[in-house]
């Protein structure tokens, strides 16, 4: 399967400040699947799941103007925006136990697709990346920025004191950032030493 | 400031995975916005957690995608809702503010409708008070258009009637063109004049029909088009009359002829 480019969030937001509804379909084929994994991770049942997601879409598309793009990138405003949402449908629910009883360690949410379709070349090697961050720092990840756990709520779920779950939440992003090694710095170098490579071996 | 102090301290680390309280938060906020290199990492974290998000993603169900933009459309043609605070409580300081704003927003609504119903009845009252009028002067002109039908009609049955007599008046200026009839029944005793074909005479000035009794003028009425706009008019019957004269009088007519004005002349027989 040929891989496409994502469209860029630039394009979104556009879309947005033009009033033009498409942004919407390009919000659902980005971002949809992340999303609608934060919220089945939260709240566990695929029907729920679903309606949430369609409450957030359309929330996203109503809040459009309240997007700035000088305060954070489109996903992080998108996944807020989901949190938030699930959140309010869990308190609403009284059932603090949802968020418990779905285990993040749960191998149907691992890297195989629920249908088990083919990813695409990229994907799996995004997934193998992932794979390499300890686990200890997945969880940090998964508790605290995919389901929205506060510092106390994480500390309470995991037996983990306080402080460690502060120094290991600033460990886990420094080793994941690390690991997809997407800073312009080592793109550049990256780029740099394949044109070497080619300039050198390519006569 | 000591920027690269403030990027391996962790609060960037920290701020991403909601750690921070509120006004740390906006503390970082701040600086990110005053200097690009803190922007610049805060936005490569961010992208990095959104990659992890990906990653860790899963695959909406079938159709999920067209039930969801569905929604947007419609929800785009329908006003957004008023307040989140309304819709889920999700802060303790938000649920008392939730109903007392829908009953604001309910007021105000009954306020409007209770106010245009008002606009509505008042010109609705108006219109009707209008067509009131205006049937009234449908009325009255029908009225009198179904008089001026009844005297045409009239006018035609003596034309048509065999037992009308027609006593054609010729002109007696025979530069100036000019007739008029008289039509007599001498069983019904009644008689009409048809000046139709006169011309026309300023206003001081008015038509004057005479009979010619025995070498006697009978007057037999003055008229003009005035007061019989289709130039028929009923005329008295005059018993024995020999021949009938129209002539220009002053106005109001005159009791004897003024024979130099006789406009049109016939005689029975």
């Amino acid at each position: 399967m040929p891989v496409r480019p994502p469209v860029a969030d630039e394009r979104i937001v556009s879309l947005f400040e033009a009033g033009d509804s498409q942004a919407m379909s390009l919000v659902v084929d980005k971002f949809g699947d992340a999303l609608f994994g934060v919220i089945m991770r939260m709240v566990g049942v695929k029907e729920t799941a679903e309606d949430l997601l369609q409450e957030v879409m359309v929330k996203v598309w109503h809040k459009r103007g309240q997007y700035d793009m000088t305060k954070g990138r489109l996903f992080t405003w998108l996944i807020n925006i989901t949190r938030n949402t699930t959140i309010d449908f869990l308190r609403l629910k009284k059932n603090q136990h949802q968020r418990e009883t779905v285990s993040i360690d749960n191998p149907v949410y691992s890297n195989v697709s629920e249908q088990g379709e083919e990813m695409s070349v990229k994907d799996v090697g995004l997934h193998r990346a992932i794979d390499q961050l300890e686990e200890q720092y997945k969880l940090m990840i998964d508790l605290l920025y995919l389901k929205g756990y506060s510092q106390r709520e994480a500390a309470k779920e995991t037996g983990i004191p306080l402080g460690t779950i502060k120094s290991r939440s600033i460990s886990a992003v420094r080793q994941l950032r690390k690991i997809l090694g997407n800073d312009l710095i080592s793109i550049l170098f990256a780029i740099a030493l394949l044109t070497y490579i080619i300039y050198n071996y390519g006569y | 400031m000591d920027i690269k102090a403030y990027l391996e301290s962790g609060v960037l680390e920290q701020y991403v995975l909601g750690l921070l309280p509120e006004a740390e938060a906006a503390e970082v906020l701040r600086m990110a916005q005053q200097y690009p290199e803190i922007r610049a990492e805060l936005m490569a974290m961010e992208h990095a957690l959104e990659q992890y998000a990906q990653a860790k993603g899963i695959p909406m169900p079938e159709g999920l995608k067209e039930r969801i933009l569905d929604e947007v459309e419609q929800a785009d043609s329908t006003p957004p809702p008023p307040s989140s605070a309304g819709s889920a409580p999700n802060s303790g300081r938000a649920a008392g503010f939730g109903p007392w704003m829908l009953a604001l927003l309910l007021g105000m609504a009954l306020a409007y409708s209770w106010w245009t119903g008002r606009q509505t009845s008042e010109s609705l009252r108006a219109e009707l008070q209008q067509v009131r009028t205006e049937k009234q002067d449908l009325q009255l002109d029908c009225n009198t258009q179904s008089e001026r039908l009844e005297m045409l009609e009239q006018q035609v049955a003596v034309l048509r009637s065999s037992a009308y007599s027609n006593v054609r008046m010729q002109t007696v200026k025979p530069d100036v063109p000019a007739v008029a009839s008289v039509f007599y029944n001498a069983e019904a005793q009644k008689a009409y004049l048809d000046f139709s074909e006169l011309p026309e005479l300023p206003t001081d000035k008015t038509y004057q029909l005479w009979a010619l009794v025995d070498g006697q003028a009978v007057d037999m009425g003055i008229f003009d088009l005035s007061n019989a706009e289709d130039g028929f008019v009923e005329v008295p019957f005059i018993e024995g009359a020999g021949a009938f004269a129209v002539t220009v009088e002053a106005a109001g007519g005159v009791p004897q002829p003024t024979l130099e004005e006789m406009v049109v002349l016939g005689t029975l027989g």
